[in-house]
């Protein structure tokens, strides 16, 4: 559904992408990892029609991202920021019925089948016992997923039973980065369930490999604006992988109850080793 | 899979089932109803400005009833009581009706563009443009009359206009779109600039000169006829057209820009009509009532507190409670001290101040 093909960008003259190509089909969820300032959000960014890439394309189900209304683009995809600030004070409620503006005219009022929808994308995050509490008074994690609620309303309602043919993409920009422990687990169960369930694609930048490791499916690396490596995240994430995307030793392995990759960086890549690395 | 394995051995927030869940729905439904809530809050302020509106003319030196001023068996050329309501002080009450409401929803719409629930009609340099356009006008007495229209009310709102112009150059000259902070700071150094100017020039001016500018700085509603606010009418006509196009998008815009696009809003066409909107309503009301304080922060956060902070409603309930609010301040600023007349502004402050820190304090 996704097609991105050799895409550069810049700000103003810093380079800030280079030569990046990625490929979603409906249901993926792919991980973009890299330490700050490799271009993850960047990237997020450009999937998300907010920049226009300077070189390459980037196509929606077969269209030029630049050449979609921005409304059409906005019932198809939707971005989950890293912390959500609101100026003033709306009802999680509101929040979740913003999400419905791609399928409204200016001066249309959300009537009740758009409440319908906004009050099921509350239940299917959890978030739906909070409908009437005000956004502000949420801990982290419940902004997190009245959020991604609010995202979700943009796209057309799952039918009961079959599958949809209308594509959704959700694209999440470290979405777990201000969050505790705890509400990184909630963000990533509800994220896994809404795939399942929904058959929500995803792409999900990040600097948490564990987080990364266990949601997705495959991972892009990237690293100064270059892609390292892409696959499956079990062909790509391994300790020579992270050694060469954050310059930290670390021990990658299946851990018998967790169920997924996890990754324990240990120490700072030998500084000697990676001096001999700059000056080759 | 490994993850799905792992979804389906975890304890999940529970769903619930279906029937519960249309049962929530619809009761969220009947109470949420946008329409209803637009309707009460438009009928509960509108009447209260209706009210302010009718009843600020039958106050005054010249006591009159209404029932003789709607007396139809009298003719108006005869009826002392409805020249007095209809020539002498229902264009007052208007045009503070007018100031008001335009005062009120600026700030509404300043509030949403900056982000920044202390942004003002004002904050953007916009009153200081007016003020010293009227400062230089009062004072070198520049003959800029048109159409019947005093000069000062013109040269404000050139003033009020060319300072918007200015701020929103500063703001998209280096930028992709529209730099919010730019715009707040471009808007604030320029209102420091245009300030020293103006307190330059009347540093340097004669008495009476300075009088009449710091009364003008003060704020005023002595409005006498129709035709200053039938001159100011075009543009807070225009201004309010574009109002109506606004109070969704900036719903959205308080999430923040990246937020907002991603849900299909078009965010530097929202900012433009925003910008230009409320400058041109608070132009207009400043060349009609002069820098009228207040109004433009207090209004909007005493709605909100009220009705919630949804724009469809805060901004319809601003502008009607902004007229109530100033029509009725105007009032007590001809009475108070009568036959003294108190700058309104002065009373806007004296009187909304205490009553909004109270409102803050009793909520928290």
């Amino acid at each position: 559904m996704l097609r991105v093909a050799d895409v550069a960008f810049a700000y103003g003259r810093q380079p800030a992408l280079r030569d990046v190509s990625l490929d979603l089909a409906p249901g993926d969820l792919v991980g973009i990892l890299g330490p700050n300032g490799s271009g993850k959000t960047t990237l997020l960014r450009l999937i998300g029609g907010l920049l226009r890439p300077s070189a390459g394309r980037i196509e929606l189900d077969g269209c030029d991202l630049g050449a979609l209304p921005r409304t059409e683009l906005a019932r198809r995809m939707a971005i989950v920021p890293q912390e959500t600030q609101l100026a003033f004070d709306y009802s999680v409620l509101e929040i979740a019925l913003m999400g419905r503006y791609p399928h409204l005219s200016t001066l249309q009022v959300e009537g009740p089948a758009d409440i319908a929808i906004a009050c099921a994308a509350l239940a299917q995050t959890g978030t739906a016992s909070l409908a009437d509490r005000s956004f502000m008074t949420l801990s982290g994690g419940e902004k997190q997923r009245v959020v991604i609620a609010s995202a979700l309303a943009q796209f057309e309602p799952p039918t009961e039973g079959q599958r949809r043919d209308v594509h959704e993409l959700l694209l999440l920009d470290e979405p777990t980065a201000s969050l505790d422990l705890r509400y990184q687990l909630d963000v990533a169960a509800t994220l896994r369930r809404l795939n399942a369930e929904r058959g929500t694609a995803m792409v999900v930048s990040t600097h948490d490999l564990n987080f990364a490791a266990s949601l997705c499916d495959r991972v892009v690396l990237l690293r100064e604006g270059r892609i390292l490596a892409a696959g499956a995240i079990r062909d790509v994430l391994h300790a020579d992988s992270v050694r060469a995307l954050y310059d930290v030793e670390a021990v990658v392995e299946d851990h018998p109850m967790v169920g997924h990759l996890t990754v324990v960086p240990f120490a700072r890549r030998n500084v000697a080793s990676s001096m001999n690395d700059d000056t080759r | 899979m490994t993850h799905d394995r792992l979804a389906a051995g975890r304890t999940l927030a529970p769903t619930a089932p279906p029937a519960r869940k249309e049962g929530v729905s619809s009761r969220t439904n009947a109470r949420w109803s946008l329409r209803r809530r637009l309707a009460v809050a438009v009928a509960a302020f509108g009447s209260l400005a209706v009210l302010a509106i009718v009843v600020a003319p039958l106050i005054g030196p010249t006591p009159i009833a209404l029932g003789r001023v709607f007396d139809r068996s009298v003719p108006f050329a005869d009826n002392v009581d409805a020249q007095i309501f209809f020539i002498a002080r229902l264009p007052r009450a208007l045009a503070g009706a007018v100031v008001g409401a335009s005062l009120a929803v600026a700030g509404v719409v300043f509030q949403a563009l900056l982000r920044n629930p202390l942004a003002t009609p004002f904050t953007l340099g916009v009153s200081a443009g007016a003020s010293l356009g009227a400062m230089l006008v009062i004072t070198f007495g520049v003959p800029l009359a048109l159409g019947g229209v005093p000069a000062v009310p013109i040269a404000s709102l050139f003033g009020s206009l060319g300072a918007a112009g200015i701020v929103y150059a500063m703001a998209t000259l280096r930028h992709r779109g529209l730099s919010t902070t730019v715009l707040l700071l471009a808007g604030v150094t320029l209102n420091s600039f245009f300030s020293a100017i103006i307190m330059f020039v009347q540093y340097s001016g004669d008495f009476a000169q300075t009088f009449q500018t710091v009364r003008w700085l003060m704020g005023n509603l002595d409005v006498s006829g129709f035709q200053p606010i039938a001159a100011a009418l075009p543009l807070t006509g225009a201004a309010f057209v574009m109002f109506a196009t606004l109070p969704r998008a900036l719903n959205l815009l308080t999430l923040g820009g990246d937020s907002a696009a991603s849900r299909g809003v078009d965010v530097l066409r929202t900012q433009r009509v925003a910008f230009l909107s409320a400058s041109l309503a608070t132009g207009a009301a400043v060349s009609l009532g002069g820098p009228i304080g207040f109004i433009g922060i207090v209004i909007p956060h005493l709605v909100r507190l009220l009705v919630g902070a949804d724009h469809r409603i805060v901004m319809p309930a601003s502008a009607c409670l902004g007229a109530a609010f100033l029509v009725t301040c105007d009032v007590a600023a001809r009475t108070v001290m009568a036959p003294l007349e108190l700058p309104v502004g002065v009373i806007t402050a004296l009187t909304g101040g205490p009553f909004f820190l109270w409102l803050l304090v009793r909520r928290r």
